[in-house]
């Protein structure tokens, strides 16, 4: 009986120990288009090259050199 | 593409507030919302530093993790957005932020608070882009038009740097090797003296009477 006490005692202690799963929850709000759709037609690869080119005008030392 | 990112560098920052200014006018936020900040610190002491702060668009965000009604989304260029209709204005994410990001519209007379507002990485919303709905709420879409953070793209020293994170660590990386660092900087001796000491005044010419 004692030993049935202890071991429930000690379940009971070692649940406090465990870390229950936090996930973030799935958005809820209304979805958005991609970046590339409105003014790209959908062409990823040439907004990406927009965005490059645009990320370089950044580095004077490039840009004066 | 990787994650799009904003970097500020403290040695360049004049703290002219540019930013400041730039962020209100592109995304036309209302009295009392500063999406985008600067702050300085050691004000008026030799060697001070100033960075521009807003929403860093975290890569595990906390504003997502306690939004009570999950209003947050992650686009796949990694921008932190939220959607207006979906919050509740319950201020969870401005507890969370570690930057002080969220900010709130003191609505009515009675100073009621808003819907939360943040920097959107001139991304918009979740609104057609480029609609007056989507400006409306949540201001400007640069980043549809292939353009980046008007903030940045204004900065006059280049001290504030957005875009996808590899990039701009890299023109970074590229600007810390030439420059040096300490007293190797440009101007700091001659504004400070060797070892930061005040540089010794020039000799005074006599007055002639």
């Amino acid at each position: 009986m004692r030993m049935l006490t202890a071991m429930l005692i000690s379940a009971g202690l070692l649940a406090g120990c465990g870390e229950a799963v936090q996930t973030v929850g799935d958005y809820r709000g209304k979805t958005d288009a991609k970046p590339y759709e409105a003014n790209y037609g959908g062409d990823k690869a040439k907004w990406e090259s927009a965005l490059r080119t645009r990320n370089q005008t950044q580095n004077e030392y490039k840009r004066v050199h | 593409m990787a994650r799009m990112k904003f970097l500020c560098d403290s040695e360049r920052c004049i703290e002219c507030n540019g930013c400041v200014t730039a962020c209100k006018n592109e995304n036309e936020t209302p009295w009392g919302i500063q999406r985008r900040r600067v702050v300085t610190l050691g004000d008026g002491l030799p060697g001070e530093k100033s960075v521009s702060v807003a929403c860093m668009h975290c890569s595990d965000a906390p504003c997502m993790a306690v939004c009570p009604t999950d209003c947050f989304y992650r686009t796949d260029e990694g921008v932190v957005l939220h959607d207006k209709d979906q919050c509740i204005g319950c201020g969870y994410c401005f507890y969370a932020c570690p930057f002080g990001a969220p900010q709130f519209p003191q609505e009515g007379n009675f100073g009621i608070r808003g819907k939360m507002d943040k920097c959107t990485f001139c991304a918009g919303g979740p609104e057609k882009d480029g609609s007056a709905d989507e400006h409306q709420k949540y201001g400007g879409n640069r980043l549809a038009e292939g353009k980046l953070p008007l903030c940045a793209e204004m900065c006059s020293t280049k001290a504030l740097l957005a875009g996808d994170a590899d990039v701009i660590s890299e023109i970074f990386r590229e600007r810390a090797l030439t420059r040096g660092k300490g007293g190797e900087l440009w101007g700091w001796q001659q504004a400070y003296g060797k070892d930061g000491a005040p540089a010794p005044a020039p000799a005074k010419k006599e007055v002639q009477k």
